[in-house]
């Protein structure tokens, strides 16, 4: 019971809302970051090899 | 720093909670404190299994010929000697510190995110197991070769080498996952979990590092992500990422991994310099000195340290432009590196300093990261580079950058918050001799090895010819020391936890900051109700 009530005073709904909002922006940055990485790097590669040339 | 008003009659209301009993309340753990405790006891055991590979290569090389490794065995334990090291004990002692002491830092109640913070920590010991799997796993039948590319994984030697790769490619990823995950938590908990006041400009210095670190790993970790992925899809899928018979290219593994990994060195370091902004001033008695500056330098060394990445590949036959651009923009990353050198010292100037053993410890970081940085200026200069690459004296140089810059740090940040955590002062007669003892004998085991390393002697090459003697045994006498001293870090912390002379609540004089407002230790639930801190 006290848990539960010094859950809900300390992390409160909309504390909580903002904080998980952040959290998945943040993961999707961590993402696209990822998926970014392929290509960009490819291609990135690929044009310093063609200029080098 | 923040001056508190803490508002004594409400903070106590929750204390009575004590901690659930038994394995479940570190299984299910949801409180930062013992998440940080875990982290920390990881760490630490992670640190001995690492410097038990370290100690067998010192031991190898202390005379020429072959004396107890096979050459494949010695390339494997150098390989897991770097990233136990790296990915075992330093981020996650890094990591334990930050849950520690964030939210005690900015007065939080615990992380923004506590369940993650508990995933987070519970991925490392099944990637830890994976880790050292892939090390252990051929030498059972049909286990395949030994991971023999160190720590860089490069291709092709990693497309070949046996299943152990593969094992390590998950390990890595694992290991990522959970670094991206607590840095996600720290983040939103740095933004969204400040106690009413503290400005971003008010934060402790400890807490803009691992705000910078986290957005760091966020940013890297993902690119090294791709880059071993692509390299899985090599070994077992038929694409030609890095193969040059398919139209690939090995070298472009080496940006994307030195993409990741030059970053991680400032992951690695920043941490502890943060450290260093607490102990600096509470033992010279002194606030520290140009708090706006250091926060622009670190935000500098996180911008500049993301472009410079190639300058560990001078010799791959870049373009002359590429080169300089490289060579440049490390040499303008030891501004802000040394600036933040310089305002430690300014802030030690006229204090009141004692020195007790996180100063001490703060103190020689201050002087041996200054000293790895100097090498690391020689290594950035081209020419220069094309001469000592792949030497010892590489080895000499990122071990000076990274034991005074990332272990020593948490090693001062360990004592400095011990009296905290566990309600009890260290002995501090045994600190200190731990400190003297781990100090003498790190530089012994890698001063000599600048010498060697300009005298040719290569790296990662199990024998070596004779001329590079009389070194490699001093550098291994000193390699047995070092590594022996973590036993007596490891009594004097055990002592502690046990028992001790009752610490206070500021456990230090000239401490200052949230943390030290609270008892030591800390109650299980810490800041239930917020510290009010005054408008400016």
């Amino acid at each position: 019971m006290n848990l539960i009530l010094m859950i809900s005073a300390d992390n409160p709904p909309q504390r909580r809302r903002k904080n998980l909002r952040l959290a998945w922006i943040l993961a999707g940055f961590a993402l696209f970051m990822l998926l970014s990485s392929i290509p960009f790097w490819k291609g990135l590669f690929e044009l310093a090899v063609t200029g080098a040339q | 720093m923040s001056t508190a008003t803490i508002d004594l009659e409400h903070h106590g209301e929750h204390e009575h909670h004590g901690p659930p009993k038994g394995l479940k309340r570190w299984l299910f753990s949801t409180n930062h404190k013992d998440i940080g405790t875990m982290y920390l006891i990881f760490a630490f055991t992670m640190l001995f299994a690492g410097g038990l590979s370290a100690m067998a290569i010192r031991v190898e090389l202390f005379l020429p010929g072959l004396q107890l490794l096979e050459p494949d065995l010695y390339n494997n334990l150098v390989t897991n000697h770097a990233l136990i090291m790296i990915f075992g004990a330093v981020m996650p002692a890094a990591a334990g510190l930050a849950n520690w002491m964030i939210p005690l830092m900015i007065g939080a109640p615990d992380m923004a995110l506590p369940r993650l913070n508990n995933l987070s920590f519970w991925i490392l010991p099944a990637a830890a197991t994976m880790l050292i799997l892939s090390f252990i796993v051929p030498f059972f039948p049909g286990g395949g070769t030994q991971i023999n590319t160190g720590w860089t994984i490069y291709p092709p030697l990693s497309v070949q080498v046996g299943m152990s790769m593969d094992f390590l490619i998950f390990a890595l990823h694992m290991l990522g996952i959970s670094s991206v995950l607590a840095s996600i938590n720290i983040i939103v908990t740095i933004f969204n979990m400040r106690v009413p006041n503290m400005t971003m400009m008010r934060m402790p210095i400890f807490v803009w590092t691992w705000l910078v670190t986290a957005f760091l790993l966020i940013l890297v970790i993902p690119v090294l992500a791709g880059g071993i992925t692509m390299l899985l899809f090599d070994r077992h899928f038929g694409t030609s990422f890095f193969n040059a018979a398919g139209g690939g290219d090995p070298v472009l593994f080496q940006h994307l991994f030195w993409f990741f990994g030059h970053p991680e060195v400032y992951i690695l370091i920043l941490p502890s310099m943060g450290v260093l902004a607490s102990v600096v001033p509470t033992f010279s008695r002194k606030p520290l000195f140009g708090y706006s500056s250091l926060v622009g330098a670190m935000i500098a060394i996180m911008i500049i340290g993301m472009v410079v990445w190639a300058h560990h590949q001078y010799t791959i036959g870049m373009s002359l432009g590429a080169v300089s651009y490289f060579m440049i923009g490390t040499i303008i990353i030891s501004i802000p590196v040394g600036l933040m050198v310089f305002n430690y010292i300014a802030t030690m100037w006229r204090g009141a300093m004692t020195f007790e053993t996180p100063m001490l410890f703060a103190i020689g970081i201050l002087l041996m990261f200054s000293f790895g940085g100097l090498t690391g200026i020689m290594l950035a200069v081209v020419p220069a580079d094309m001469q000592y690459h792949d030497s010892m004296f590489v080895v000499a140089h990122f071990h000076y950058v990274l034991m005074p810059g990332a272990v020593f740090g948490l090693f001062a940040g360990v004592f400095y918050w011990l009296p905290k955590w566990t309600g009890h002062m260290y002995d501090e007669k045994l600190a200190k001799l731990f400190f003297w003892i781990n100090v003498i004998s790190f530089n012994i085991t890698f001063f000599p090895q600048h010498f060697i390393g300009l005298a040719g002697m290569p790296r990662r090459i199990v024998d070596y010819h004779a001329m590079f003697t009389e070194f490699n045994v001093i550098s291994s006498i000193g390699g047995i020391v070092f590594g022996l001293s973590h036993l007596l870090l490891l009594y004097i912390v055990i002592k502690t936890v046990r028992g001790g002379k009752q610490a206070e609540n500021k456990a230090w004089e000239g401490a200052k900051g949230l943390e030290w407002e609270l008892p030591s230790p800390p109650p299980f639930h810490s800041w239930t109700t917020p510290p009010k801190l005054a408008a400016s």
